[in-house]
């Protein structure tokens, strides 16, 4: 997928680890790991929401697209 | 949540219950062939239409061979029994959509089709098992295919259209979970 999931950069600025994330959004560590790994086929508004509210950032800050082609 | 709940609780009984009928089934099985000449005489003829089978005991032989003939749609039925079983075991447990799910429905779906099939078989040797006791030249071979075994061709048919639905419900729960 060319949707770069850029939480573990935000997590380590903001000095928040991935367990306290996860339960002050209300996921599992384990939905938190799978969205890090890029593996997640989607993400809810209201959870993406919620993590910008909790690493005060923006969506950009933590989606990035990247387009494999060009980068050819 | 109460849905799955429901759906849990509902499935348990319905669990059991198959259970039981995969003990009950043989049973009865085996004692219609077992007891068939200690109970009434129309017994011999229920479920076979032919008004010319003289009333007569059964021999040894005989109850034997139709007890073996009886194991071909026995066999189908106990493994569409288990099936069912397997189903409302995952259904008990909560999980509602699974590939093992869309396997099950379709295996199921195929051997009803079968079972159907195996019971003419089965009736038409039972005719002619019930008849030998008649005199030469009156004894019956008697193939039936009526509106029952069509409702279970049909309701197959249902069962195999519902694995696709379960296969689509699968597939969404698949993507479900992996929607954050």
């Amino acid at each position: 997928m060319a949707i770069k999931i850029n939480l573990d950069l935000i997590l380590v600025k903001r000095r928040m680890k991935s367990n306290e994330l996860a339960n002050l959004v209300g996921i599992t560590e384990q939905n938190l790991s799978i969205l890090k790994r890029g593996k997640a086929k989607a993400i809810r508004f209201t959870t993406l929401d919620a993590i910008c509210k909790y690493l005060e950032c923006q969506p950009g800050d933590i989606l990035e697209y990247t387009n494999s082609t060009e980068m050819k | 949540m109460k849905n799955i709940l429901r759906v849990k609780i509902i499935s348990n009984w319905i669990y059991r219950t198959l259970s039981i009928g995969i003990a009950i089934v043989p049973i009865y099985y085996m004692s219609y062939w077992y007891f068939i000449n200690r109970i009434a005489y129309p017994l011999v003829t229920v479920n076979t239409s032919s008004p010319l089978i003289a009333p007569h005991e059964l021999s040894i032989t005989i109850q034997a061979a139709g007890f073996i003939s009886s194991l071909l749609p026995l066999t189908v039925l106990i493994y569409v029994l288990l099936n069912l079983r397997k189903i409302f075991l995952f259904y008990k447990e909560g999980i509602v959509f699974s590939f093992e799910h869309v396997v099950l429905f379709k295996k199921t779906a195929k051997l009803l089709a079968i079972w159907v099939f195996l019971t003419v078989v089965y009736e038409a040797i039972k005719s002619v098992l019930f008849s030998l006791g008649n005199p030469v030249g009156e004894r019956v071979l008697s193939v039936e295919f009526g509106s029952e075994e069509l409702t279970v061709i049909v309701v197959a048919a249902f069962v195999y259209v519902i694995a696709w639905v379960m296969d689509e419900g699968r597939v969404l729960a698949d993507e479900n979970k992996m929607t954050i």
